[in-house]
């Protein structure tokens, strides 16, 4: 592993990753406010609404950057799991148990701004539905690994522990993503494909791509500052730690 | 204005869901650093204690 | 990469793919216990159990919705826009995207009639998002 680049290499050591890191942090934040502002108030004022959703579509904007960040970070942690059995990097764990609850909360954003949407345009804030049930179970997979630390008191053993049920779960991710085409599902299919056509009109689009993009950075930016304060507690022993508790350096 | 907050009775649904998301947004974001300042002070206390 | 990391990388990738094949299988054998949805044609056909609970789906054929002159009744047929079409009985307020031509789901019970008595009427929202003006320009839309 000799083609890392050196800014990468810095970050991988705790010591250096708590110097550099917090002004990306407010970088991050500063990029990812300014986006969903100026994405949601297009999105609610400047859009005309859909011919037969009416304004409710508007609900759109928030809840599919959401419902797909969280999905991808329930990915990334599959990912640092692999990481962590393989190479044992000390960083994977941290990723792990810092990205749980930012998933956590968004999957259960993602659930809560659904069954919002449902209410008026379905008829209906909960169906047992192939879509919503497999989501709700990535639900319970973020409360696991989050639980899991805190369960088993060994550390390592915890890390290990969390990074299996990372990957295992890992399973519910393409059963969330086609749950829509396999089964006979409420929920409607997915209205932009990578490689695909994009179902929805223009107009509608640029909002939802800012929105998009800004809740990727602002998800990046939790996650980095929750890693930071995890840096912090777990290393409070170091010196440099210790230095700057004394409020020697930042 | 007032079109804007009702939205043809759709606004309850909207504005719920758009103030939901933003408040989760915000606490995720000064969470770390509420939690972080917590434990430097905890920190301190600890070394005056020693 | 040492041999040992190759050997733990090979060992997760294969539990991965043999636990994600045994949980796919096992849905896809477990769906038709699971999941009494019904299409029209099967309705029509007589291969539904009567008088139990199951959900059914197609679109709301157009010109058939008749709402009843007192109470809340509404009668609507749902369509596989082909042959197959079944009449649907429901009492409550129908949501707000329920029309005629739009897919809809319906649960409750198949009475010997015919008639699906319908409890709750959900509507199925497609995945395209149309502004007003270019209503009717797009593929299936409005028949």
């Amino acid at each position: 592993m000799k083609f890392i680049p050196t800014w990468l290499h810095r970050l991988a050591s705790p010591q250096h990753f708590f110097g550099d890191i917090k002004s990306w942090i407010m970088w991050l934040y500063v990029l990812g406010t300014i986006g969903f502002l100026v994405g949601s108030v297009w999105g609610l004022a400047f859009v005309p609404p859909e011919r037969y959703q009416g304004d409710s579509f508007r609900i759109l904007y928030v809840h599919a950057p959401i419902a797909h960040v969280a999905q991808l970070i329930y990915i990334s942690i599959a990912v640092a799991g692999v990481v962590h059995l393989v190479w044992k990097l000390k960083m994977a764990d941290v990723y792990m148990s810092a990205a749980a609850p930012v998933g956590c909360w968004l999957t259960a954003l993602a659930l809560a701004s659904g069954m919002i949407w449902g209410m008026p345009t379905w008829g209906t804030a909960w169906v047992w539905d192939a879509r919503i049930v497999s989501t709700l179970i990535l639900l319970f997979l973020f409360f696991g690994l989050i639980v899991l630390r805190r369960v088993v008191p060994n550390p390592t053993r915890a890390a290990t522990a969390l990074s299996i049920l990372a990957i295992v779960g890992a399973i519910n991710i393409p059963i969330i993503k086609y749950s829509v085409e396999w089964f006979e599902t409420l929920h409607q299919p997915a209205s932009i494909e990578l490689f695909g056509d994009i179902a929805i009109a223009p107009v509608f689009l640029t909002p939802l791509f800012i929105n998009i993009a800004s809740i990727y950075v602002l998800a990046a930016g939790f996650i980095l500052a929750n890693m930071r304060y995890l840096v912090v507690e777990r290393n409070a022993s170091m010196t440099w730690i210790q230095g700057w508790i004394r409020g020697q350096s930042q | 204005m007032m079109e804007l907050l009702t939205m043809d009775g759709h606004g309850i649904y909207v504005w719920s869901a758009y103030i939901l998301t933003t408040c989760v947004l915000l606490g995720l974001g000064i969470y770390p650093f509420i939690r972080l300042s917590r434990l430097k002070q905890r920190y301190q206390e600890d070394n005056e204690l020693k | 990469m040492k041999s040992h990391r190759r050997r733990k990388l090979t060992i997760i990738i294969f539990l991965f793919v043999g636990s994600l094949a045994t949980v796919l299988i096992s849905i896809f054998a477990l769906q038709n216990y699971i999941n009494h949805f019904y299409l029209p044609d099967e309705i029509v056909s007589g291969e539904v159990p009567l008088e139990r609970k199951i959900r059914a789906g197609g679109f709301v054929k157009p010109g058939s919705v008749v709402h009843e002159s007192a109470g809340l009744g509404v009668q609507f047929d749902i369509t596989d826009l082909n042959d197959a079409t079944f009449r649907v009985h429901y009492e409550g307020i129908l949501p707000s995207l329920f029309r005629e031509g739009q897919g809809a789901i319906v649960a409750g019970r198949l009475n010997k009639n015919g008639i699906f008595a319908a409890s709750h009427v959900f509507a199925k929202h497609d995945e395209n998002y149309v502004p007003p003006e270019l209503k009717g320009m797009v593929e299936h839309d409005d028949p």
